[in-house]
């Protein structure tokens, strides 16, 4: 996978950019969601070890898939999978974020944090959305980490849309070259539907689940064939977390 | 154009298809994302279903630039 230097240094002067301010930016997010917005990730620390553990089973890069129910979920996957210091130390494991630039133009502080969080925006128009795909491709390709929402979209239902999502994930997940994906399941023990926000004060379950992806198929039907099986697995993931929290609310 | 191949893509799009009026009445100009409003991430499963119903191969290339039916059928046409 390789990238003219027109797109490559950019990236590489964003990530350079990025390291310098990333201590303030994930202090003050982090300050922001625990204390002011009061929310808590359940074991944490598990967590944390878990992701350690793939980060160290997978020294070249890792595509990680999330489901997707409210605006910040990146934020808080961020918080859950590492502390400063590790990302400091490791700061190809801080996810580079693909997200829709309509989301995003409107606002030049949304802009700039985007900047800072290592996004890059992936516009309505096909080329250029195509561009970003490039580039995903090529950062997972040299060892970054990158995560994109295989639904596309937050969840309407609360559920994980196994219907209609996207099948950029699986040629993302082609193009990369790697075996295997990083599905994650994020779920607010209050969360029912989509929502801009999680509640105040939630609590949140995270489960961590390592992909093969098992794909004898060639072109579009590999790529669909691979965002199906990205699919089902966060559907599994999302049936065993929800039994686990009825069984503890009940 | 031929009329069988217009009717058969009509019939293969119908499933992914939200705007079943639109469809009733289509013509070549009949985009797939705007007037058939089908999710864009669709049109992968109906250019692979394309492919299985004519026993065809579509490139990337020719794939991204099938926007409407008559898009669809030039493709179709011209491999068949």
């Amino acid at each position: 996978m390789k990238l003219i230097n027109k797109q490559r240094w950019p990236l590489t002067i964003q990530k350079a950019i990025a390291y310098i301010c990333f201590p303030l930016l994930y202090v003050l997010v982090v300050l922001w969601m625990k204390y002011i917005q009061k929310y808590r990730i359940n074991d944490i620390r598990q967590v944390r070890q878990q992701f350690k553990q793939i980060a160290q089973q997978n020294p070249s890069g890792l595509l990680i898939c999330p489901n997707h129910l409210t605006y910040i979920d990146s934020l808080l996957l961020a918080w859950a999978f590492s502390s400063l210091g590790n990302y400091m130390l490791h700061f190809r494991t801080f996810c580079w974020n693909l997200p829709n630039a309509r989301n995003v133009q409107e606002s030049v502080l949304y802009r700039v944090i985007c900047y800072l969080g290592k996004c890059i925006l992936i516009d309505e128009d096909p080329e250029k959305a195509q561009q970003t795909m490039r580039k995903a491709a090529f950062l997972l390709h040299h060892g970054h980490y990158v995560m994109i929402f295989p639904e596309g979209r937050r969840s309407q239902s609360g559920r994980v849309d196994t219907e209609n999502y996207i099948y950029g994930v699986g040629k993302l997940h082609m193009d990369s070259h790697l075996d295997q994906v990083l599905c994650v399941y994020l779920r607010g023990e209050k969360q029912q539907a989509a929502t801009k926000m999680p509640h105040k004060g939630e609590r949140f379950d995270i489960r961590l689940q390592l992909q093969t992806i098992d794909n004898e198929q060639q072109g579009r039907r590999a790529m669909r064939a691979a965002a199906q099986q990205i699919i089902s697995t966060l559907a599994r993931m999302e049936t065993d977390c929800l039994t686990a929290q009825n069984h503890h609310a009940g | 154009m031929s009329n069988d191949v217009f009717e058969q893509v009509k019939e293969i799009v119908s499933p992914y298809c939200k705007n079943k009026e639109a469809l009733e009445s289509a013509t070549a100009e009949t985009s797939f994302l705007e007037d058939l409003a089908i999710n864009s991430a669709r049109l992968v499963d109906i250019v692979i279903d394309f492919e299985d119903e004519f026993d065809i191969e579509v490139s990337d290339d020719e794939a991204d630039k099938i926007r409407t039916i008559g898009d669809a059928v030039t493709v179709i046409n011209a491999k068949s």
